[in-house]
C-alpha cells in the first residue's frame, strides 16, 4: 500500500501537506510526531474517513477510486482508533463477529454464525478475554477495550493494520500481548502502520520510521537513523 | 439471550391468541373499533422501531408512507364496486412493496444527514406530503378528501374484517422485527445506533443497512395506511399525513421501550385504546394533544428506557435474588 | 417583470420577519445543538398575545411586542429548566423530540384557549400602503421588516459586544473549552433559549399583522423554519438570516406565478441543499473522527 502526496486542509490550515508513505507486506512502519502533527488525520485519509484535498491512495499498485472505510476494509486495510470506540451494548463475541468480512447477503443470516463465534472465541482466548466473551463491551476496563479493539483487526484477515496509539491507557502485560501478536502477524505477511508515543516500542518493532512534523514528513529511515536525526529531536523537543 | 426460547414463543401465542379472541368475546362494534386503532398503532410502532429503535434514526416522516398507502389504496378503488370485503386487503400487499421501493430514494436523500438534523429534516417530508396531497387536486381531490367504496358487510359486524386484517399485519411486522433482531442485520443496526463511524471502520455497509430498515418500516406503514383508509372509508390529507399520528407513534415506542421487540407493541396497546376511549367519551378535543405531550415528557423524565427494559431488568434482578435465597435454603436444610 | 420585481420586494420584507424567527432558532442550535421545533408554537403564541393585547387592552400591536418579548423570555427560561435541562443521555435527539412534544402541546393549548378560528391583527393602519415608484408596499410589512432588522441587528450586537453575549458565543463554538474557561453552560443554555423564545414571539406579533393565523399555523411554520436553518447551516446566525431572506423571496416569487404551491418553494430548496451540500450553505460538517 502506498499513499502519494496526500494533502488535507481544514479551513485554511494544511493538516497534511504532500505526505507520502509506502508500506510493504511483513513490515512494520512507525509513524511518529508530536501531537497535532497530523498522524490521525493521515490515518483518516488512508482509511477513507476523510476525503483528501490532493494525492492518492494505492493498494497493490492500483489507485483506490473514491475511498470509503468499507471499500478499504474489503481490501484488507483495517484500523483501530486513538480513543477506544466500541459499542457498549454489544457483547464481545458480537463485536468480533461483526468485524468478519462477509458477503453482503450474510446480513440476512444469523446474528452470529457458528463459525464466526468459534473464531471470535479463539481470538478472545489469545487476548486473554475468553472469560468475558458474553459480557457487554461497556463493562470492560479501558485497557481491555483497547485490546478488544485490536482483536477486531484479527477477525478481518487483514493485509494492512493501522494502529493509532494502541498502548495508550493499556497496562504493561497487555502491551506484551499486543507486541506478540504484531510480531506473529508480521511473519504471516501482514503490514503494519503504527502511530505510537512509546518510543522504545517503536524502536523494538519497526522496520522503518517516518517522522511527521506539522503535516510534512521531516525524516524517514530505520529506527536508529531516525533517532539520531537532529531535525527529529528538534521537532519533538521544540515541538 | 436472543434465541427462540419456549418463553418467547409462548408469549407470542398468548398475546396473539388473546387478540384473536377479543372481537368474538366482546362483540360490540365500538369495542372492536377501539381495539382496531390499538392494533394499527401497534403496527406503526413496531415498524417505526425498525429504523427509530434499532438503528437510532428518528424518522419523523414515517407517517408520510402511512398516508401514501392510504391514498394508493383509495385511488386504486376509485371506480370499483366491491363484491367481497376481502379483495382490497390483497391489493395492500403490492402497495406495501411498491411504497417500500419508493422509499429507497427518499432514504438515500435523507440519510445524508444524521442525528437531530435527520429528525427535523425528515419531519419536513411529512409536511411536504401533506401540502402535496392538499393541492394536487386532480389525483387526491385535495382537502375535500376521497372515499373508498363501501364493502358488502352487515353494519353490526363492520369492524371485524378490518380488525383481523390489522392483526395479521401486526403478526407479520412483529415476526419481521424478531427476525431482524436475531439476524446479522440487527447486529449491524445496533452497531450503527451506537457508533456509526466505528461501524463503517469494521466494514459494515452502513448506508445499505439503514436503507433496508428504512424501506421495511415504510412498507409496513403503507400497508397499515391502506387498511386504515379502507376502514374509515373516507380520507383527508390532514388525517392521512398527520403530525399527531407521527408523534403518537414515536411516543408509544419510547413508552414501551425502543429497540426492544415487545416494547413498541406494549406502548401502543396501552396508549392508543385509552386515547380512542377518551375521544369517545369526551368528544374529539385538543386535550389529547396535550395529554400525548405530557405522557412523552413524563416517560423520558421518569422511565427513560421505557416500560419493557425497566420491567425486564427488575424481574431479572428479583430472579437473581430469588436464586441466591433458594441456594441458601438449600444449604441450611 | 414588474410583477416579478414586486414579488422580490414583498419576499424581502417577509424574509426579514422569517429571519427574526430563524435567528432565535440558530441561537438555540448554538447553545443546545438542537432544532427547537416548538419555536413555531412560540411564534404563533406571540401572535395570539399580540392579538389579545390589541383587541382587549387596546395597545398598539407594534408597541405590545416589547412586553410580550420580555414575558416570553421568562417563559423560555422556565421551559428550559423544566424540560431540557433534565435530559441526560442522547440529549440531541431527545431534546428534538421534547420540542416536538412542546409544539403539539402548544397547538393543543392555543386551540383550547383561543379556539381554532382564524385571527388577524388589524390595527387602523393595517390596510394602508405606501406607493414607492409604482410598487404598493403595505405599511405593516415595511414596519415589520424594519423592526425585524433592528432586532436582528440588536441580537448581533449583543452576541459580539456584551459580556453575556460573548459567553454564549464561546459556548456555541466550543462547549468543552467554554466550560473549562468557567462559562456556566447551563446558564448560557437557559439565556440562549430564553432569547430564542423572545425573538420568536416578537416575530410572531409581526407575523400576525401580515398573515392570518390559527393554532395550526404553527405546523405550517415548522416546515418553513427548519428549511431555513438547514439551508443556512446549523448555528450560523448569518447563514440563517441569509437563508430566511432568500427563501422568503423564493416562496414569494413562486406565489406570484403559482399561488397554490408557494409553500413548496422552501422544500424545493431544502431538497437541493440536502443533495448538494448537506451541511447547509454556510455550515461545516458535523462529524469528526479521531
Ligand atoms: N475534522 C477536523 N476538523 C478540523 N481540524 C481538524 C480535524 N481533524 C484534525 N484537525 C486538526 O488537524 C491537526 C492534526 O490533528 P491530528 O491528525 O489529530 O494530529 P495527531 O494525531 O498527530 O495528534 C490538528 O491541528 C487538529 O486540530
Ligand atoms: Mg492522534
Amino acid at each position: 500500500m502506498e499513499a502519494r502526496n496526500v494533502t488535507k486542509r481544514f479551513g485554511g490550515v494544511a493538516a497534511l501537506d504532500h505526505c507520502s508513505v509506502e508500506v510493504a507486506p511483513g513490515r512494520v512502519t512507525g509513524l511518529i510526531g508530536p501531537n497535532g502533527s497530523g498522524k490521525t488525520t493521515f490515518f483518516n485519509v488512508l482509511t477513507g474517513y476523510l476525503a483528501a484535498d490532493g494525492g492518492d491512495v494505492f493498494v497493490d499498485g492500483a489507485k483506490v477510486a473514491r475511498p470509503t472505510p468499507q471499500r478499504l476494509y474489503r481490501l484488507g486495510v483495517v484500523r483501530t482508533f486513538q480513543y477506544a470506540r466500541l459499542f457498549p451494548d454489544l457483547t464481545l463475541v458480537e463485536i468480533l463477529a461483526l468485524a468478519v468480512a462477509k458477503p453482503f447477503l450474510s446480513v440476512f443470516g444469523l446474528r452470529v454464525e457458528g463459525g464466526d463465534r468459534e473464531r471470535a472465541m479463539e481470538v478472545l482466548g489469545r487476548l486473554g478475554l475468553r472469560a468475558l466473551a458474553a459480557r457487554r463491551a461497556g463493562q470492560l476496563s479501558y485497557g481491555q477495550q483497547r485490546l478488544l479493539e485490536f482483536g477486531t483487526t484479527l477477525m478481518a484477515q487483514p493485509r494492512l493494520v493501522l494502529l493509532d496509539e494502541p498502548t495508550a491507557g493499556v497496562n504493561p502485560v497487555m502491551i506484551d500481548i499486543l507486541e506478540g501478536h504484531i510480531r506473529r502477524l508480521r511473519t504471516e505477511g501482514v503490514a503494519f502502520l503504527l502511530v505510537e508515543h512509546q518510543l522504545d516500542l517503536v524502536m523494538r518493532l519497526c522496520d522503518t520510521v517516518v517522522v511527521l512534523g506539522r503535516g510534512v514528513p521531516i525524516a524517514r529511515g530505520t529506527p536508529d537513523e531516525v533517532s539520531q536525526d537532529p531535525m527529529v529531536l528538534d521537532a519533538y523537543l521544540g515541538g | 439471550m436472543r434465541q427462540v426460547t419456549g418463553w418467547g414463543a409462548g408469549r407470542a401465542v398468548v398475546v396473539f391468541g388473546t387478540l384473536l379472541a377479543l372481537p368474538f368475546i366482546f362483540s360490540q362494534d365500538w369495542v372492536v373499533d377501539i381495539a382496531f386503532f390499538g392494533l394499527m398503532y401497534a403496527v406503526l410502532a413496531v415498524a417505526w422501531n425498525l429504523i427509530g429503535g434499532y438503528a437510532g434514526y428518528i424518522w419523523l416522516g414515517f407517517i408520510t408512507f402511512f398516508g401514501l398507502g392510504a391514498y394508493a389504496l383509495t385511488i386504486s378503488f376509485q371506480h370499483v364496486v366491491l363484491t367481497s370485503v376481502w379483495s382490497p386487503f390483497l391489493v395492500i400487499i403490492p402497495i406495501g412493496l411498491g411504497l417500500a421501493a419508493l422509499s429507497i430514494p427518499v432514504a438515500l436523500l435523507l440519510l445524508r444527514v444524521r442525528g437531530a438534523t435527520f429528525a427535523v429534516v425528515s419531519l419536513a417530508v411529512l409536511f411536504l406530503a401533506e401540502i402535496c396531497a392538499s393541492n394536487w387536486t386532480t389525483i387526491t381531490n385535495g382537502a375535500e378528501g376521497m372515499g373508498m367504496p363501501t364493502p358488502p358487510i352487515a353494519a353490526s359486524l363492520f369492524s371485524r374484517p378490518f380488525y383481523l386484517a390489522m392483526l395479521c399485519l401486526l403478526a407479520v411486522v412483529l415476526l419481521f422485527s424478531w427476525y431482524v433482531l436475531r439476524s446479522r442485520l440487527g447486529l449491524m443496526l445496533f452497531a450503527i445506533r451506537a457508533d456509526e463511524e466505528r461501524a463503517r471502520g469494521l466494514g459494515v455497509p452502513t448506508t445499505t443497512i439503514k436503507v433496508v430498515a428504512f424501506a421495511a418500516s415504510c412498507g409496513f406503514a403503507a400497508m397499515a395506511g391502506g387498511i386504515w383508509a379502507y376502514y374509515v372509508g373516507f380520507i383527508f390529507p390532514i388525517f392521512a399525513f398527520s403530525a399527531n399520528t407521527m408523534f403518537a407513534t414515536v411516543m408509544m415506542v419510547y413508552l414501551g421501550g425502543r429497540g426492544t421487540l415487545w416494547g413498541p407493541l406494549v406502548g401502543a396497546l396501552l396508549v392508543a385504546p385509552a386515547q380512542e376511549y377518551l375521544a369517545y367519551t369526551l368528544g374529539n378535543s385538543q386535550l389529547y394533544l396535550i395529554a400525548y405531550a405530557a405522557v412523552f415528557l413524563l416517560v423520558i423524565r421518569f422511565l427513560p428506557r421505557g416500560i419493557v427494559p425497566t420491567v425486564h431488568d427488575s424481574w431479572v434482578r428479583r430472579r437473581a435474588r430469588g436464586a441466591v435465597g433458594g441456594s441458601e435454603r438449600l444449604v441450611s436444610t | 417583470m414588474h410583477l416579478a420585481l414586486y414579488g422580490v420586494i414583498l419576499g424581502l420584507l417577509i424574509g426579514g420577519v422569517y429571519a427574526l424567527m430563524a435567528s432565535g432558532l440558530a441561537l438555540v442550535w448554538g447553545v443546545m445543538r438542537m432544532i427547537n421545533l416548538a419555536q413555531a408554537a412560540f411564534v404563533i403564541l406571540g401572535a395570539y398575545l399580540d392579538y389579545t393585547a390589541y383587541t382587549m387592552l387596546h395597545v398598539d400591536p407594534f408597541v405590545a411586542i416589547v412586553p410580550i418579548a420580555v414575558l416570553m423570555f421568562a417563559l423560555g427560561v422556565g421551559i428550559y429548566y423544566l424540560f431540557f435541562r433534565p435530559l441526560k443521555a442522547e440529549r440531541q435527539t431527545l431534546s428534538t423530540l421534547v420540542s416536538y412534544a412542546l409544539l403539539l402541546a402548544g397547538v393543543g393549548v392555543l386551540g383550547a384557549v383561543y379556539s381554532t378560528n382564524v385571527r388577524f391583527i388589524s390595527p387602523a393602519y393595517g390596510l394602508q400602503s405606501w406607493t414607492v415608484i409604482g410598487f404598493q408596499l403595505p405599511v405593516v410589512e415595511v414596519y415589520g421588516f424594519v423592526i425585524s432588522a433592528a432586532l436582528v441587528g440588536g441580537l448581533f450586537w449583543f452576541l459580539s459586544s456584551s459580556r453575556l453575549g460573548r459567553a454564549i458565543r464561546a459556548a456555541t463554538q466550543n462547549p468543552t473549552a467554554a466550560t473549562l474557561l468557567g462559562v456556566k453552560t447551563e446558564w448560557v443554555g437557559a439565556v440562549g433559549f430564553g432569547i430564542g423564545t423572545a425573538t420568536g414571539a416578537a416575530a410572531g406579533g409581526l407575523y400576525g399583522m401580515i398573515y392570518s393565523f390559527n393554532p395550526n399555523s404553527s405546523l405550517d411554520l415548522v416546515g418553513i423554519l427548519l428549511s431555513i436553518v438547514v439551508v443556512g447551516g446549523f448555528g450560523s446566525l448569518g447563514g440563517a438570516i441569509a437563508a430566511a431572506v432568500g427563501l422568503g423571496v423564493t416562496s414569494s416569487l413562486v406565489f406570484v406565478y403559482a399561488p397554490v404551491w408557494s409553500g413548496l418553494g422552501f422544500y424545493g430548496i431544502l431538497v437541493a441543499v440536502l443533495l448538494f451540500r448537506p451541511q447547509g450553505l454556510w455550515g461545516v460538517p458535523q462529524w469528526r473522527v479521531e
